[in-house]
């Protein structure tokens, strides 16, 4: 499945990196191409050359590590924050694959012209490896995350990061997808979720997920959540 | 930050020597990377130090002052929990530069100690700074270690989530013992089960099943490598994975 291109020069900047780019990137901005993303695209494979990278406006990207098809993880998550394809710009590849989570709008630039733009321009430049920093902050504690806090911490942390990078409380994904971004069984997923619904803090129905009590949610999620949430708000106001 | 520095007689001596002869001494692998242009506006900021074993050279936040070009030993960035649990997020010896984080935005969010004392070459981080923007040779081999760097991170996660105690102490004595620059080195299980994330009673039943095959001696807190190859055959593939990636920075 490919991206399609949305041709009614719709594509509004809601993606954080674009909007804090400086007036006279106008130029630049104008040369990317807004396309719609389907939930299971795949952007890139692992240790493959980056094709394009895209600015998130209202889809949700998983980064995952696939040790083999059955034990994959996620190492991050991309949202409206960032981009999907930092290696492209940091002049390498990765062993990783980003998939679609959640459909939506994006722009979309070429490897190429991202990674010349990037060292032409001061201030995309800075922005970039601003979000580089951030990604980077964010994988790490996946990992202390993954070793020490409970599955219904983690499935918490989850919901949470993704409804930040939607922007929304209607999130479309089911148990099974988030059985293997978290590495464990779809069982375990329906166990914890079951106890968040009958607690009234999200609603499920047939591949949705909708975040009734944020902060009710919050409290069962482990620190990580207020750790990611705090990173990224630093990288917006610095 | 207390660390030994070399007297200052000799510093002005050891730099001189270094930015002589900079491809046969070096064993950092960023600076042996660099084109010799830019090796040569970097070089006489470049100040040779020693680091020993326990010294904190970031603390969590902190914006970091100097950035270190490891020639042997390795140093750990730490994670920690509220609850005092702690986990190594990654290693640096000499196959990359400590506080990278200096270029990309200001503070680390990670706790930094030297984990296997060594020498290294500090050099501010206002100068890196600079140069990275002006030297294109700088610049992209600090990119390229950075994205080796997502991968090591990424992996230790992924290696912490999936693989017995034994796969990660394997790959994490390959990783040390890649960056040391002997066979031996002090680490106590204590320290083993700090950075892998584990209870130090696992540490122990791990460590004596590798003494018991020949390929460590572990005595009073200090590890030597006798089989390398069986710590390569016991190892998870994260191991490679890793080894992969920073191969592929000064390639």
């Amino acid at each position: 499945m490919k991206p399609t291109v949305n041709r009614d020069g719709s594509g509004q900047r809601a993606n954080r990196i674009l909007a804090a780019l400086p007036k006279n990137s106008y130029a630049w901005l104008q040369s990317l191409e807004p396309v719609t993303l389907h939930q299971g695209m795949v952007l890139y494979e692992p240790d493959e050359a980056i094709e394009h990278v895209y600015f998130l406006n209202s889809a949700l990207v998983s980064i995952i590590s696939m040790n083999s098809e059955v034990s994959t993880v996620e190492i991050g998550m991309v949202g409206n924050e960032g981009i999907v394809g930092v290696p492209a710009i940091l002049g390498g590849v990765t062993p990783y694959r980003a998939m679609v989570q959640v459909g939506g709008d994006a722009l979309r630039v070429s490897g190429e012209a991202i990674y010349s733009e990037f060292r032409r321009n001061p201030f995309l430049r800075d922005l970039l490896l601003q979000y580089t920093n951030a990604f980077l902050i964010q994988v790490a504690p996946s990992s202390i995350c993954n070793c020490y806090h409970t599955l219904q911490e983690r499935l918490s942390r989850w919901l949470l990061v993704a409804r930040d990078a939607v922007g929304s409380d209607l999130l479309f994904i089911t148990h099974d997808v988030i059985a293997r971004l978290l590495g464990t069984r779809r069982a375990s997923i329906t166990v914890a979720a079951g106890l968040m619904q009958r607690a009234g803090l999200i609603r499920m129905s047939r591949g949705q997920i909708t975040i009734l009590d944020p902060d009710g949610v919050e409290a069962m999620a482990c620190e990580c959540y207020g750790i990611l949430r705090d990173h990224v708000r630093r990288l917006h106001t610095s | 930050m207390v660390y030994g520095s070399v007297p200052t007689g000799r510093r002005n001596l050891a730099t001189v020597r270094t930015a002589l002869s900079h491809a046969v001494a070096m064993k950092n692998r960023i600076l042996k990377a660099l084109p010799s242009k830019d090796y040569r506006i970097i070089a006489p900021h470049l100040k040779p130090i020693s680091l020993s074993k326990g010294i904190v050279l970031y603390e969590v936040g902190e914006k970091i002052g100097d950035v270190f070009f490891l020639e042997d030993g390795m140093v750990s960035y730490l994670s920690g929990t509220s609850d005092g649990e702690t986990l190594e997020v990654s290693v640096v010896g000499n196959e990359g530069v400590v506080g990278i984080a200096s270029i990309l935005g200001d503070s680390t969010a990670f706790r930094c100690v030297v984990q296997i004392g060594g020498r290294a070459y500090s050099l501010k981080r206002d100068i890196l700074r600079r140069e990275f923007k002006r030297c294109e040779g700088l610049n992209r081999v600090l990119l390229h270690y950075t994205n080796a760097l997502v991968v090591q991170v990424a992996q230790t996660a992924v290696c912490n989530k999936f693989h017995s105690v034994e796969e990660r102490f394997c790959r994490w004595l390959l990783m040390a013992h890649d960056r040391s620059a002997s066979d031996t080195f002090p680490m106590t299980q204590e320290e083993v089960a700090r950075v892998l994330g584990s209870r130090r009673a696992s540490v122990s039943v791990v460590a004596a099943g590798f003494q018991k095959r020949g390929a460590i001696r572990y005595s009073r807190g200090v590890i030597r490598i006798l089989d390398r190859k069986y710590l390569e055959s016991s190892s998870c593939e994260c191991y490679e994975t890793i080894a992969a990636a920073h191969s592929k920075v000064d390639a």
